[in-house]
């Protein structure tokens, strides 16, 4: 709450700068726009299944299997005065409604959420201040971002999470060559406030590196790598191909509880396209330091204990290592054939290497109106008993969605 | 070998001929003004795109663009599911921004991230001395307009198409036709020069018509209109940085 009245806050003092500037100094030339709003964003409605996986731990704790609605709000408001001053509000309006497996009724709790809210000033066209809740742009790799300090960690088994910022002060400095960011998020307490900066290129032919580091005397520091490649990229058929890397260093657990000390996360990451086929292959690989070993989560599900109902609750940040792999096609075929062209394949799946287990998800896209899709899914947990994703609490969910977009 | 010794001092003779002959002074400097012409160095356009398949199937799409040079910045404004997607190309280096992320990836010239007929490189292709070495091949009528033919060797691999051919109109220094060929000498597509709304000889709208040369019935016609010329235009808005930080491209249309 109180981060959200900092957002609040910040939009308005941030606000108010742009209101004093000088609208026609600011204009670089005669193309700037003038003040104005754009709006968009989707609305979606779906429908989904679960069913409860009786071979777990959490059996029977409570009624995992569930049949509910979800409608949801997307939206991107963003404001433009001039050319200097930008702000964007980024939400997520939630009304989902779980029916009660015993008597039918439904429970209904509905949720706002905001991502982004913030104020942007340009100064010169090089030094740019962000002052609001935002993500603060970070790391190469797609289901985990070890070198992320701030913004909260992605669940890898859900595609829907929120993309929540952190309230932040932001300063950037934007180089051809270079570019120098520096931040500060703020605490309850003016001594907890942490600072952190970035330091990201791409002068190197074909890659694009950045350093970074965060410290805060409440939580903890991280120093971090980030850098990827394209190595065949002047090779026409292969330039699509992409290796990335990301690495952290920092003092606490983040993931767990497991690791004491200094602990490391690292990722390495692969994507290309096929020529001709278009089918997007991706896959990556991570480590953490402080993960278990199969034998000590094998342990905390042979004896359940509160440290075991807390596995459940970061699935994919549990054991030392997972590999990630999927593979997209955007649409069947790109020739104008009227269904094939409109039907849009994935699937992904994430092993932890540790114990086997395995979380797997599907989905099939339709978009025969435009600007609209409907979407299947099916998303499958499977490992024994003594397993991270043979004990998440559903087995299966299905889901069945229809997106507006705007 | 004498006869092909004269053979080859004739080839070298005729071809630095055919150089000298072009009748308007240097060749690079003649593409520079046209190219200027179509789309000043410093600019911002609209684009709309609209793929036609044989299947008679059609898509559209629509954004805005950008130019510093040879850095371009194209934003999608319409389907609606592609708002926000932006393709950048900085000198020869490709990025994207998928429309419902920040997330900004490298991607190839050869690709067509919005799909259809257009790669990324045909979306950001303006500098045509920067990606091909160009040489004079004659003149030509084509759609009953006097030309001048080029033959555009690609100067790196990293270009879609290692030989291209473009004939310019000689009254308007505006292309009237582009046709792309593959290593192996096949026509691969080519554009025909629809229409060309002209103010004091520069181009305000330019409209084409790209035909798959193996598929004749699958076309782009793409369009570019609302050309502003613009005095300055911050390199910043052609890095990666920028690109990932959301921010927007604020100029009205």
């Amino acid at each position: 709450m109180k981060r959200h009245a900092f957002a609040a806050a910040a939009l308005i003092a941030a606000a108010a700068l742009c209101a004093a500037q000088d609208s026609d100094a600011a204009a670089p030339d005669s193309g700037a726009a003038a003040s104005g709003f754009a709006l968009s964003g989707s609305l979606s409605g779906e429908a989904s299944y679960s069913m409860e996986n009786e071979d777990s731990v959490f059996y029977g704790l409570a009624p995992f299997a569930e049949t509910s609605a979800l409608g949801v709000i997307d939206g991107k408001l963003s404001f433009s005065k001039n050319y200097r001053a930008l702000g964007l509000l980024d939400f997520r309006f939630i009304d989902s409604a779980i029916i009660d497996p015993e008597d039918g009724s439904t429970i209904e709790s509905p949720s706002f959420l905001i991502n982004e809210l913030y104020a942007d000033l340009n100064l010169g066209d090089a030094l740019f201040f962000r002052l609001g809740k935002q993500r603060l742009s970070w790391g190469a790799g797609y289901v985990l971002n070890p070198s992320d300090p701030i913004n909260p960690p992605k669940d890898p088994t859900s595609s829907r999470s929120p993309r929540e910022g952190v309230p932040a002060i932001k300063a950037e400095l934007i180089g051809e060559a270079v570019s120098l960011m520096a931040f500060s998020v703020p605490h309850e307490k003016l001594a907890e406030f942490g600072y952190g900066g970035k330091l990201s290129t791409s002068a190197l032919p074909n890659s694009d590196i950045a350093l970074s580091a965060y410290w805060s005397p409440g939580q903890s520091w991280t120093a971090a790598l980030n850098a990827s490649f394209s190595p065949f990229y002047d090779f026409p058929g292969w330039d699509t191909i992409q290796l990335w890397l990301e690495g952290g260093a920092y003092d606490e657990a983040r993931y767990g509880s497991a690791g004491e000390g200094a602990n490391y996360a690292a990722l390495a990451g692969f994507s290309a396209q096929l020529p001709v086929l278009r089918t997007m292959l991706m896959a990556e690989y991570y480590f953490l330091s402080e993960g278990l070993s199969a034998s000590e989560s094998a342990a905390l599900y042979r004896a359940p204990g509160p440290e075991t109902y807390a596995l459940a609750l970061r699935p994919g940040r549990v054991a030392k290592d997972y590999l990630f792999a999927s593979i997209r096609q955007s649409s069947i075929t790109d020739s104008g054939n009227p269904i094939l062209d409109k039907i849009g394949l994935s699937g992904s799946c994430l092993v932890n290497l540790q114990d086997g287990s395995l979380y797997a998800s599907g989905g099939i896209s339709l978009g025969f109106v435009d600007d609209a899709s409907i979407d299947l899914g099916a998303d499958c947990f499977a490992g024994d008993r003594e397993s991270e994703f043979g004990n998440i609490p559903t087995q299966i969910s299905l889901r069945l969605s229809m997106t507006v977009f705007y | 070998m004498k006869r092909v010794c004269i053979a080859a001092a004739a080839l070298i003779l005729a071809s630095a001929l055919a150089a000298e002959t072009f009748p308007e002074g240097g060749v690079e400097a003649y593409i520079d003004a046209v190219d200027a012409a179509i789309l000043p160095v410093n600019c911002k356009a609209r684009m709309a795109i609209v793929d036609t398949y044989e299947t008679g199937d059609d898509r559209s799409s629509e954004g805005f663009l950008i130019r510093k040079d040879n850095r371009v910045v194209w934003v999608a404004t319409a389907p609606a599911s592609q708002k926000n997607f932006a393709l950048l190309r900085d000198e020869d280096t490709f990025y994207q921004r998928f429309a419902s992320t920040n997330k900004v990836v490298k991607t190839s010239a050869t690709a067509s991230s919005r799909g259809g007929e257009t790669s990324n490189l045909d979306l950001t292709r303006f500098n045509t001395n920067h990606d091909y070495s160009v040489s004079y091949l004659g003149t030509e009528e084509i759609a009953g307009k006097s030309c001048y033919a080029f033959e555009l060797k690609a100067k790196n691999r990293k270009l879609a198409y290692g030989l291209v051919k473009l004939w310019v109109d000689k009254a308007t220094r505006m292309h009237v036709k582009k046709a792309f060929y593959a290593v192996s000498g096949m026509m691969l597509k080519y554009y025909d020069v629809t229409a060309v709304e002209m103010a004091a000889g520069k181009a305000r709208s330019i409209s084409m018509t790209y035909v798959d040369a193996l598929k004749s019935d699958e076309t782009s016609e793409l369009r570019i209109y609302d050309i502003t010329a613009l005095s300055s235009v911050p390199g910043q808005f052609f890095t990666k940085e920028y690109l990932e930080s959301g921010r927007l491209y604020p100029y009205s249309f």
